[in-house]
């Protein structure tokens, strides 16, 4: 079964609401709300530049630059002082536009400036927002983003289908996402560039208490058109976003019909005789049918087990060295030695691990293959089948036992990762090697008349599975796995 | 202004693999200019994992496409596949629906659905093979 993704969680697109707001507050402090400061509070006063400079900053990424220029004013009978141009003091690469704000400014000359009232030593030779003020477009989207997703996740959520499967919009039948988005995204961004803009050109014309009313109208404009055409487009992007049975449909093999009940994709339905149940190809067997294929991961495990061994004990090895020199220097460190005592116990859990990786492995070398054959496949809910079990190996394998076993696999998504639960729901012992018979096993194996068929539709399994188990050399444990295809019971095609 | 109603019915309530669902289903009342009918027929999934979902018969009616014909009855049929069965597992569970969904502008949604068993034929004695 083909899957589509899965819909972002929450905590996604709360991480771009926090990083938003976070940023918004940061770039709004220095680059909106400063300057807006000036325009609110700072008086004006005249003051004398007795000097200039253009101040370079070695950052990382290269030398920055920013104007400031020396002044001279008086308040209140107080003469003051200062370096200044502006309420932001950002700098910037661009050396020639830095330049030219120092031109403007001769020595000697008298120019306007704000001084702060509660802190006359504060002062600022413009009231202008600069470009840089649009910079706050960019957190602001993050915010938009975020907000969008959760009330996209919500609303999903409430009335549309699982995350599992989840619409493709394309072509004419995205234009309503598109003009919704268009009107939510667009309509902010645009609200937003223009709050700016008439703070920048008309800040200083209005008097102070309109300049909040300038910031907010635009938004207040957004927010009655959002309200009056944003519901009907909500409706209709509802109405446009397919249900997750079209986006399945769409997907699988289903037998789409047009309204007039024509079957557009007739020929898909006998694609597949047997939807859902997998398929096991195997190789004719010497003495039955079939011969089944192990699904011995032995050499895996041991693999696996070794490489995260090495891994583990490796790095707690190097922080335990240090741990045992103080010990033996006579200044243990018994903070680290604690901190470390859980450390070392995952890590000898983890060699016991390879242990039994390491003796599953030797096991499995020393039986050799184990050829089990079967007299037909897939097998039939209520039939029963011949088998062999034939050891080709240099060491028996005593007390075969075999067993048939059912087992249900569900995964599910737990955040970002995906979690499967297993759960055995069918075990049957088949056949059991009486004492002096090394020679393996042979006998029926009959499948339960009420058993679930093999079941595969990608998230959720039902797998069925024949197990051997031993006694290799008297002590060492010996299992072996065998995959089967089971199909329902009255299948007559098999 | 009120919704429509749904009403929907199929001929039995447990099927055999491969035999043919009839069914017929009816949409009551007023239908505004934007509606989309679907009618789907599926299988899908419940328990511990996320859900599955196979469709095996899906089929629509939209305002703009092809009109519905409100007030009387839309009847269809589709043979059944051999798999999946209807299961009741401990972790899985696997259920047959045959749904009929309304959505209309204004309106919101309105849903019909109707479930039923797919099981396998009773096996006969147990056969050796």
């Amino acid at each position: 079964m083909k899957r589509t993704a899965a819909r972002p969680p929450g905590c996604f697109w709360t991480v771009f609401l926090v990083i938003g707001l976070v940023l918004t507050a940061a770039f709004g402090y220095w680059m909106v709300w400063l300057p807006l400061r000036v325009n609110l509070f700072f008086v004006e006063t005249v003051c004398v530049v007795l000097d200039k400079k253009l101040e370079k900053i070695d950052g990382t990424d290269g030398a920055t630059f920013r104007p400031l220029i020396h002044i001279e004013y008086t308040v209140a009978n107080r003469v003051h002082r200062i370096w200044t141009y502006d309420a932001s003091s950002i700098s910037d690469n661009l050396r020639e536009r830095q330049q030219a704000i120092l031109d403007r400014f001769q020595n000697g000359q008298q120019y306007p400036c704000w001084y702060d009232p509660n802190d006359p030593d504060k002062a600022v030779l413009t009231r202008e927002l600069s470009l840089w003020s649009l910079m706050i477009l960019i957190p602001l989207g993050f915010v938009a983003v975020g907000t969008g997703g959760l009330m996209y996740n919500r609303t999903a959520k409430s009335s549309g289908p699982p995350a599992e499967i989840m619409p493709n919009i394309s072509g004419i039948g995205a234009a309503p996402l598109m003009r919704m988005g268009g009107l939510f995204v667009g309509g902010f961004f645009g609200a937003a560039a223009v709050a700016v803009i008439l703070i920048i050109t008309l800040g200083r014309m209005v008097p102070f208490w309109m300049v909040p009313l300038l910031f907010l109208l635009p938004f207040i404009v957004y927010g009655s058109v959002l309200r009056r055409h944003g519901r009907q487009a909500m409706t209709r992007l509802k109405l446009s976003i397919p249900s997750r049975e079209r986006s399945a449909a769409a997907i699988q093999d289903a037998d789409v019909r047009d309204a007039d009940g024509d079957e557009a994709n007739r020929e898909a339905e006998t694609a597949d005789s047997w939807p859902t149940i997998p398929k096991l190809t195997l190789v004719p067997g010497d003495q039955l049918a079939y011969r089944l294929t192990s699904e011995n991961t032995a050499g895996c495990f041991l693999l696996g087990s070794v490489v995260l061994a090495v891994f583990w004990n490796g790095i707690v090895s190097i922080f335990l060295r240090e741990v045992i020199q103080g010990h033996l220097n006579g200044k243990p460190d018994w903070f680290m030695t604690v901190v470390m005592f859980p450390f070392v116990m995952v890590g000898l859990g983890i060699i016991g691990f390879v242990f039994i990786a390491f003796v599953g492995f030797i096991s499995d070398l020393m039986a050799g293959p184990l050829r089990f054959e079967i007299s037909s496949h897939p097998l039939v809910a209520g039939s029963s089948y011949h088998f062999v079990v034939d050891q080709t190996g240099m060491f028996q394998v005593r007390n075969l036992q075999l067993k048939l076993k059912c087992r249900e696999e569900a995964t599910y998504s737990a955040g970002t990762s995906n979690r499967t639960e297993t759960r055995e729901v069918f075990q049957q012992t088949v056949a059991e090697s009486e004492v002096g018979d090394d020679r393996g096993l042979r006998g029926t194996v009959t499948v339960p008349s009420e058993a679930m068929h093999s079941f595969d539709s990608g998230r959720n399994k039902i797998t069925w599975k024949l197990h051997i188990s031993g006694r290799l050399a008297g002590f060492l444990p010996y299992t072996n796995v065998f995959p089967v295809i089971v199909h329902p019971a009255g299948d007559s095609t098999v | 202004m009120s919704s429509p109603d749904v009403t929907l019915r199929i001929d039995q309530e447990r099927y055999r693999p491969g035999e043919e669902l009839i069914g017929a289903f009816q949409v009551d009342g007023y239908l505004p200019d934007d509606y989309l009918i679907e009618l789907s027929v599926l299988w899908h999934t419940e328990g511990k994992g996320d859900e599955d979902l196979g469709v095996i018969l899906f089929q629509e009616w939209s305002a703009n496409k092809q009109p519905f014909d409100v007030d009387q009855p839309q009847s269809f049929t589709v043979p059944l596949p051999r798999s999946p069965l209807t299961y009741e597992g401990q972790l899985i569970k696997i259920r047959w629906l045959a749904k009929v969904r309304v959505r209309c502008s204004p309106g919101g949604e309105q849903l019909a659905e109707m479930p039923f068993r797919l099981e396998s034929a009773p096996a006969t004695s147990q056969d050796n093979r």
